[in-house]
């Protein structure tokens, strides 16, 4: 560790600096309504606008689609003109009953547990800030960025959904072709992604700060 | 490059923690070093040696290594004398013909768009640095590859190749072909350009004003 750490933990917000989110660097704060970054020309605020509010609304969306993409099929298979559809889950249960374990446990972590965890740890965080839960700070904040980092793994079934719709098509014998629930399970993703992006980790610290002044 | 005030001598600047907001002191030298936030534990900057020239090299090897893997046939299928082949653009144009088209617009996008465009932008950012381009387009491409960097999802797609692969194994015949080497090669050049690259190095050249807050 080479940074020096400075004995009072004074924040860039008590201190008049804004951080930019894009470019890192650190500036004064003007008394215009609306500044940029001198570097880069982001728009600086001193933490997300409208992170808590946001961050709800992408989290509500995204459970609202998740049901969505696992009632509706994502895929189907037809093999000698007999079509079989398949959810997330169901897809899941076939890969097991054949015997390939490890694979359905890629998928189903990817696919099913995933976006869940990803969206119940991103409300227990919204929680946490707005009622001031006793958590540690510092394990929230790696949850956040253990968020951050798993989000776009849930790709995974798109993915093979579009590899497997060009591999298998096979005529008479076999194809398999998409279903309406990957347009709720891409939208699922998106929306999840927003959703970690529009949390502020500064807000957990926040109120780290509010509990030393008591 | 070793004369620049920038790349090497010690600063005294302030930091802030993007995770946790806390000022912090930056008085060490910015050569060779891993710096975390003391109370969050955020990577505030790694230094990397020859990052630019570096970077240059594998993104230009990345953009050369995208044409054959995205158009040559990744994996074929071999069933009953019939055959077919898939590469990374006719899955994203089946599920289009399909009538899913935000599902292809969002692979697409992840698959080919945002990667491709991540490595033009380091190519492009890596050049200008190094050749002293004019800093106002190149600081834009730099905000746009930050914007995309999450995006470009090489990794989840090679993880979905052999998802896909082992899935279809017992199924007929599959014959992997040239275009999931090249993409497995693009992979390993896109990650590493990625890795090698010093965002913050570049942000520090490209500062039209000069670097940080003074100390006082």
């Amino acid at each position: 560790m080479i940074i020096s750490e400075r004995p009072d933990l004074i924040t860039a917000r008590q201190k008049g600096l804004l951080l930019c989110h894009v470019c890192q660097k650190l500036q004064r704060e003007n008394v215009d309504t609306d500044q940029l970054c001198q570097r880069c020309g982001e728009h600086l605020h001193f933490r997300h606008q409208g992170s808590e509010s946001k961050t709800w609304a992408l989290c509500a969306a995204s459970a609202i689609f998740f049901v969505l993409a696992n009632v509706y099929p994502i895929m189907t298979v037809v093999y000698f003109g007999k079509g079989s559809p398949d959810t997330i889950l169901s897809g899941v249960i076939t890969l097991v009953e054949m015997g390939m374990i490890p694979i359905a446990l890629v998928v189903f972590i990817a696919s099913i547990a995933v976006p869940m965890l990803k969206l119940l740890a991103l409300v227990w965080l919204l929680l946490m800030v707005r009622f001031n839960f006793n958590m540690d700070a510092r394990q929230c904040t790696q949850m956040y960025r253990l968020v951050v980092f798993i989000g776009r793994w849930s790709m995974l079934d798109l993915f093979v959904i579009a590899i497997l719709v060009t591999l298998v098509d096979l005529g008479g014998i076999v194809t398999i072709s998409g279903a309406p629930g990957v347009t709720y399970f891409s939208t699922v993703v998106v929306l999840t992604m927003f959703a970690a992006h529009t949390f502020d980790p500064r807000l957990i610290w926040d109120r780290e700060e509010l509990k030393r002044e008591q | 490059m070793d004369t620049n005030p920038l790349l090497s001598g010690s600063s005294t600047l302030l930091v802030g923690c993007h995770d946790c907001d806390l000022l912090l002191e930056d008085t060490a030298s910015l050569e060779r070093r891993i710096a975390f936030c003391p109370r969050c534990g955020a990577v505030l900057d790694i230094t990397k040696t020859n990052s630019l020239e570096r970077t240059l090299a594998l993104s230009v090897t990345g953009i050369l290594l995208f044409i054959p893997a995205n158009l040559l046939p990744m994996l074929t299928l071999e069933m009953l004398g019939q055959s077919n082949s898939s590469t990374m653009l006719s899955g994203i144009y089946k599920m289009t013909l399909g009538g899913y088209w935000w599902m292809s617009l969002l692979v697409g996008f992840c698959s080919i768009l945002a990667p491709l465009l991540k490595l033009l932008a380091l190519m492009f950012v890596s050049a200008g640095c190094l050749f002293e381009w004019n800093k106002a387009n190149l600081r834009q491409a730099l905000k746009l590859y930050q914007r995309l960097n999450e995006w470009g999802m090489f990794d989840v797609y090679m993880l979905g190749l052999l998802v896909a692969f082992i899935k279809m194994n017992d199924l007929g015949g599959l014959v992997p072909g040239v275009g999931l080497f090249c993409f497995t090669s693009l992979l390993v050049v896109a990650t590493a350009c990625g890795s090698v690259f010093d965002s913050r190095l570049a942000w520090r050249l490209l500062d039209p004003v000069n670097d940080g807050v003074e100390t006082q």
